[in-house]
C-alpha cells in the first residue's frame, strides 16, 4: 500500500468517526425531543379539555395586543391576510400593517381595500428606522392603520410596528400567512396563564398550501398537490411538533418562527428591536431577549402552543425552496455567530449548555459534515477504501432512522390535532415521511450548504420568496 | 475500528432491520390511531345527536321529563357519560334551558362524581401487583387532568352548592386545578365563596411563582357583588406593597363591572360602606409606594365623582412617577359628567411623558365638548408635541370636522387656527382643510 493511501485511509477513517458521531447525537437528540413531546403532546390534548380560552376571554383578562403585519411586494396575499387577523378571535385587537417601500400595488390594494385616508398620527421612533412617508387609517375599520416607509428590510419594518404600537404585546405576523381565528387567543394564554414574564409566544405555524381557504380563513383543510410541497409538510410536522416544542418543554429554545411570533413590547425595545445585521431577525430576537432576561438575573418564560395558530405558505417551486432555505440557513449561522458566547455557557441553563451547541454542531455544522459524507462515500469506492458490504447498510441506516423520525412527526400530529381529515391525506402524508429522506433531504442539504457557503463569505442579503397566486388554491 | 469489520456489518444490519421494524410500527399506530379516533368520532356524532335532541325535548317542555332522564341514563351506560357531560355542560350552555340541564346533571349523578376531587394519595403499596402499565395511575401523575376537568364542568353548570368543593381546590397541588378553580368560583359568584378568593390575594401577593395566575384572579374578583368589598379592607392595610396593589386592582374590577349597574360612584360609595370608600379615596392615593397611588388613582376613578376626589386625583397628576399620573389622567377622564376635570386635564397635555399626554388628550376629547376644548388647547399652548397630539387625536376619533367649528371669532383667532393647523399638517389633506375652513368663513383679508 502506498503512504498516500495510507494517509487517505486514515483520514477516511476519522471522517467516518466524526459522521457517525454526527449521525448518532443528532437522531439521537431528535429521538429524545421525539418521546418527550409525545409525551407533552398527550398531555396537551387532555388539558384542551378545560383550557378555557373563552373564559379568558369573558374574564377581561386578556392584555391589548397589535398584530404587526411588514408588508414587501405582497399584492397578492395581503388583503387576505389583513382579513384574517381582522376576523381573528381578540378582544382590543389593533394591526398595524407595514408596507415596506413596496414597488408593486400593495400600498394601494390596501387603501382600496379598507378604504384607507391618509393621516397625521404620531410615530415615535424608539427603534431607529428607514423614514416613515406616510400613516393611514379609516373611519370604517379603526383598529387599522397602514404605514408606508421607505425600504429597509423586514427587521426595519417590524421595528417600525412596534415603534406604532402602543399595546403591551405585540405580534408579528408574515404578510403570506393567515391567522387561525382563535390563533391569537392561543398565542396569549400562556402569557395570561404565566407566574412568570412570558417574552415570546409562539406555536405551530401550518403549510396552507392545498387547503381551501375563503376570506382569509383555511375552510377545508387538504394536502398540496405536488410532492414537493407535500414533503414540507412533514419537514415542519417534524420540526414544530418536535423539534421546538421538544426544545421548549426542555427550556432550550433558540428558533422561534417569525411567521407569527409574540412578545413583550417593551422587552423588544429595551433588547434593541429587530437586528438588520442578520436575515434570520425572528431567531436573533427571540435570543437576545433571553440574553437580556439574564442579564437582569430575571426568570423568563418562553411559551410554545401545539395548537395551529397561523396558515402559511410555503415554495412551490425550486427556486423559491432554494432562496428559503439558504435564507434559514444563513440566519440561524449569524444568529449563532453573533451569540458564540452563549456556547457552552452555563448562566443560559439548558440554552447555553444544550440547545446552542445542538444547533451550532449539528444544525449548522452538521449540514457540511453530511454533505461532506455523501461526497466521501462514492469517493472511497472509487478508491477502494471502503466496503460496500458496510457503507450502504450504513448509509441506509441513517436515512431510514431519519425516516422513523419523520414517521414519528405524522404519529404525534395523528394524536394531537389531527389537522388533516381525510384518511387519503394521512396515508399521503406517511408515504411522504419514508421518502422524503430519498432524494429532497438531499436537495435542501445542498441548499443548506449554500447558506452555509454564503455566512462563510460574509454575504447578508434578503432572498424573498415570493408565491404563485395559485398556491394557495385547492 | 473498534470491532471487526464482520461484527459491525452485522450490527448495522440489525440495526437496520430494527429500525425498520420501528418505521413499520409507527406508521401502523398513525394509521391504528386514524381508525379508532374516526369510529370514536362517528359513535361520539350518533350519542350527541340523540342526546341532544333529548335535551331540546326537555328544554322546550316536549318531552316528558322522567323518560327524557332515562333515555340519558341509557345513553350513559352506553359508555356515553363523556359526550352526555359535554353537551349538558356545554359552551354557553348556561344562557339555555341552565335550570334543566343542572337538574338534569344533578339526577343523572354527574355533579356528585364531579365533586369528588380531592387528590389520591401515592399508593405504593405491595398487595398490588406492580405493571408499568398502571405506574402513572398509581403515583397520581396525571389525575390532576381529571380533577381539572371536573371542577371545570361544575363551574360550566353553574351549580351554587358545590362551590365549597371549588374552594377546596384552590388549595390543590395542581396549578391547572387551582386555576380552573378560580374560574369557576367566578363562574357561580357565590358570595361565601369570596374570602377563599380573597385568601388567594394573599397568596399570589406572598408566593408569586407559585400561585395562581395574577390576571385571572383579578378578573375573577369582578363576578362577585361589590357589597362584598368590604372583606378586602385588611388586605389594603397590609404593609406588604404588592398585597396592597394587588388588592387595588381587584378591587378595581370590581368596582368596574358594578359601576353601570349601581348607576354611577355615588352607588358604589353607598355599597360597599363609608370605611372602605375613606380608605380608597383618602388614603390609597397618598401611599408611601407609586404602584399603590397609581392602582388607587385608577380605583378613585370609578368610585367617586365629587369634587374631592377630583382635588385627590389633581394631587396624583402631578406625581412625579410618569405612570401615576397617567392613571390619575385616565381615572379623571372617566368623570365626564365633571366640567371641572376637564380642566385639571388640560395642564397635563403638555406633560413631559408622552404616555400621559396622549392619555390626557384622548380623556379631553372623548367628552361631548371635546373637540371643541381640545381645538382651545391647541391654540392656546406652544408645546409643539401637544399640538401634534391633539391632531392625533382629532383624526383617530374621526372628530376633526366637529372641531372645525370652533368658538373663535375675529380675524387673528381664525387665521391662528388656520396656520396652526396648517404647520402641524403634513399632509395635503390639513392644508387643504384649513384653506377651506377659512374660505367657509370668509376670511380672505385682514380686518
Amino acid at each position: 500500500m502506498t503512504p498516500w493511501i495510507t494517509v487517505a485511509q486514515h483520514l477516511l477513517d476519522m471522517f467516518n468517526v466524526l459522521t457517525i458521531a454526527y449521525f448518532w447525537t443528532g437522531n439521537g437528540i431528535y429521538t429524545v425531543l421525539m418521546f418527550i413531546s409525545l409525551a407533552f403532546a398527550i398531555l396537551h390534548k387532555r388539558r384542551a379539555a378545560y383550557e378555557g380560552l373563552e373564559d379568558l376571554r369573558q374574564l377581561g383578562a386578556l392584555p391589548p395586543l397589535t398584530v404587526v403585519v411588514p408588508a414587501y411586494n405582497e399584492e397578492d396575499s395581503i388583503i387576505e391576510t389583513t382579513e384574517s387577523v381582522r376576523h381573528a378571535d381578540y378582544p382590543g385587537l389593533r394591526i398595524v400593517v407595514i408596507d415596506d417601500g413596496s414597488t408593486d400595488s400593495t400600498l394601494a390594494r390596501l387603501i382600496s381595500a379598507f378604504h384607507l385616508t391618509r393621516a397625521d398620527l404620531i410615530y415615535r421612533a424608539s427603534i431607529a428606522t428607514a423614514a416613515v412617508t406616510a400613516i393611514f387609517s379609516s373611519a370604517e375599520f379603526p383598529n387599522l392603520t397602514v404605514i408606508s416607509k421607505e425600504h429597509g428590510g423586514k427587521a426595519d419594518a417590524l421595528n417600525a410596528g412596534i415603534n406604532f404600537s402602543r399595546s403591551p404585546y405585540v405580534c408579528t405576523l408574515d404578510a403570506d400567512s393567515l391567522v387561525e381565528p382563535d390563533g391569537l387567543l392561543r398565542l396569549m394564554a400562556p402569557i395570561v396563564r404565566s407566574t412568570r414574564n412570558v417574552v415570546v409566544s409562539s406555536g405551530v405555524i401550518c403549510i396552507r398550501n392545498g387547503c381551501k381557504v375563503v376570506q382569509g380563513r383555511v375552510e377545508e383543510v387538504r394536502l398540496p398537490g405536488s410532492w414537493m410541497e407535500r414533503l414540507q409538510v412533514v419537514e415542519y410536522l417534524r420540526s414544530f411538533l418536535f423539534g421546538r416544542a421538544g426544545w421548549n418543554l426542555m427550556r432550550g429554545t433558540l428558533v422561534a418562527s417569525g411567521a407569527m411570533l409574540v412578545f413583550h413590547r417593551q422587552n423588544a425595545i429595551s433588547a434593541g428591536g429587530f437586528s438588520a445585521s442578520t436575515v434570520g431577525e425572528d431567531t436573533e430576537l427571540v435570543v437576545r431577549l433571553q440574553r437580556d432576561a439574564e442579564r437582569r438575573h430575571e426568570l423568563v418564560k418562553i411559551s410554545f402552543s401545539f395548537d395551529p395558530v397561523c396558515w402559511t405558505q410555503c415554495p412551490a417551486s425550486f427556486s423559491m425552496l432554494a432562496r428559503q432555505r439558504r435564507r434559514w440557513q444563513l440566519g440561524l449561522c449569524q444568529t449563532l455567530w453573533l451569540n458564540a458566547d452563549m456556547l457552552f455557557n452555563p448562566k443560559f441553563g439548558v440554552l447555553g449548555m444544550c440547545s446552542f451547541p445542538f444547533h451550532f454542531y449539528i444544525e449548522c455544522l452538521g449540514s457540511a459534515v453530511e454533505f461532506l459524507g455523501y461526497l466521501a462515500v462514492p469517493v472511497a469506492f472509487l478508491l477502494h477504501l471502503a466496503l460496500w458490504s458496510f457503507y450502504v447498510p450504513l448509509v441506509l441506516l441513517s436515512l431510514l432512522y431519519a425516516a422513523l423520525l419523520s414517521v414519528g412527526a405524522v404519529l404525534l400530529e395523528e394524536l394531537t390535532s389531527r389537522r388533516y381529515p381525510r384518511r387519503r391525506d394521512l396515508y399521503l402524508l406517511l408515504a411522504g415521511a419514508l421518502i422524503d429522506n430519498f432524494g429532497y433531504r438531499q436537495l435542501i442539504l445542498y441548499y443548506r450548504v449554500q447558506g452555509l457557503a454564503r455566512f462563510l463569505m460574509g454575504f447578508n442579503q434578503w432572498e424573498k420568496v415570493t408565491h404563485t397566486a395559485g398556491a394557495s388554491a385547492a | 475500528m473498534w470491532l471487526p469489520a464482520n461484527q459491525l456489518i452485522d450490527a448495522v444490519c440489525l440495526a437496520l432491520v430494527t429500525v425498520f421494524g420501528g418505521v413499520v410500527v409507527l406508521a401502523c399506530a398513525a394509521v391504528g390511531q386514524r381508525v379508532k379516533s374516526d369510529r370514536k368520532t362517528r359513535k361520539r356524532e350518533r350519542c350527541r345527536i340523540r342526546v341532544e335532541s333529548v335535551l331540546q325535548g326537555l328544554i322546550g317542555q316536549t318531552q316528558d321529563y322522567a323518560a327524557g332522564l332515562n333515555l340519558l341514563r341509557q345513553e350513559l351506560r352506553n359508555r356515553g357519560a363523556a359526550t352526555v357531560a359535554s353537551i349538558l355542560v356545554a359552551e354557553n350552555g348556561w344562557k339555555h334551558g341552565l335550570e334543566v340541564r343542572q337538574r338534569l346533571a344533578r339526577d343523572l349523578g354527574l355533579v356528585q362524581a364531579w365533586q369528588q376531587v380531592q387528590p389520591r394519595a401515592i399508593c405504593l403499596s405491595a398487595q398490588h401487583q406492580f405493571s408499568w402499565r398502571n405506574l402513572a395511575g398509581r403515583l397520581n401523575l396525571f389525575s390532576f387532568l381529571a380533577r381539572a376537568k371536573k371542577i371545570d364542568n361544575l363551574g360550566r353548570i353553574r351549580y351554587q352548592p358545590s362551590w365549597p368543593v371549588l374552594a377546596e381546590a384552590l388549595d390543590d397541588p395542581s396549578p391547572d386545578v387551582r386555576e380552573v378553580a378560580i374560574r369557576s368560583l367566578a363562574a357561580l359568584g357565590e358570595s361565601a365563596s369570596f374570602p377563599c378568593l380573597v385568601k388567594q390575594l394573599r397568596v399570589a401577593a406572598a408566593f408569586p411563582e407559585s400561585a395562581a395566575p395574577e390576571r385571572v384572579l383579578k378578573a375573577a374578583f369582578a363576578r362577585f357583588p361589590l357589597r362584598l368589598a368590604s372583606q378586602l379592607m385588611p388586605l389594603l392595610q397590609d404593609s406588604n406593597v404588592r398585597l396592597r396593589v394587588l388588592t387595588s386592582q381587584a378591587l378595581r374590577e370590581m368596582a368596574a363591572a358594578a359601576h353601570a349597574e349601581l348607576r354611577g360612584a355615588s352607588g358604589l360609595a353607598n355599597e360597599t360602606g363609608q370605611e372602605l370608600t375613606e380608605l380608597v379615596l383618602n388614603r390609597l392615593p397618598e401611599d408611601e409606594s407609586p404602584e399603590v397611588r397609581a392602582a388607587a388613582a385608577d380605583l378613585a376613578g370609578w368610585y367617586g365623582e365629587d369634587a374631592k376626589t377630583r382635588r385627590k386625583l389633581m394631587r396624583l397628576i402631578n406625581d412625579q412617577e410618569w405612570f401615576v399620573r397617567l392613571h390619575a389622567v385616565r381615572a379623571l377622564g372617566q368623570q365626564r359628567g365633571a366640567e371641572s376635570a376637564v380642566t385639571h386635564l388640560l395642564p397635563c397635555v403638555t406633560d413631559r411623558n408622552w404616555r400621559v399626554r396622549e392619555a390626557a388628550v384622548q380623556a379631553i376629547g372623548s367628552g361631548q365638548d371635546g373637540p371643541r376644548q381640545l381645538l382651545s388647547a391647541f391654540l392656546e399652548t406652544e408645546d409643539r408635541y401637544a399640538r401634534e397630539q391633539i391632531m392625533e387625536e382629532l383624526r383617530v376619533s374621526g372628530r376633526l370636522a366637529q372641531a372645525e367649528s370652533p368658538p373663535l371669532t375675529g380675524y387673528e383667532a381664525k387665521k391662528l387656527m388656520a396656520d396652526a393647523i396648517a404647520d402641524m399638517g403634513r399632509t395635503p389633506s390639513a392644508r387643504t382643510m384649513a384653506a377651506n375652513r377659512m374660505a367657509k368663513d370668509g376670511v380672505s383679508g385682514g380686518p
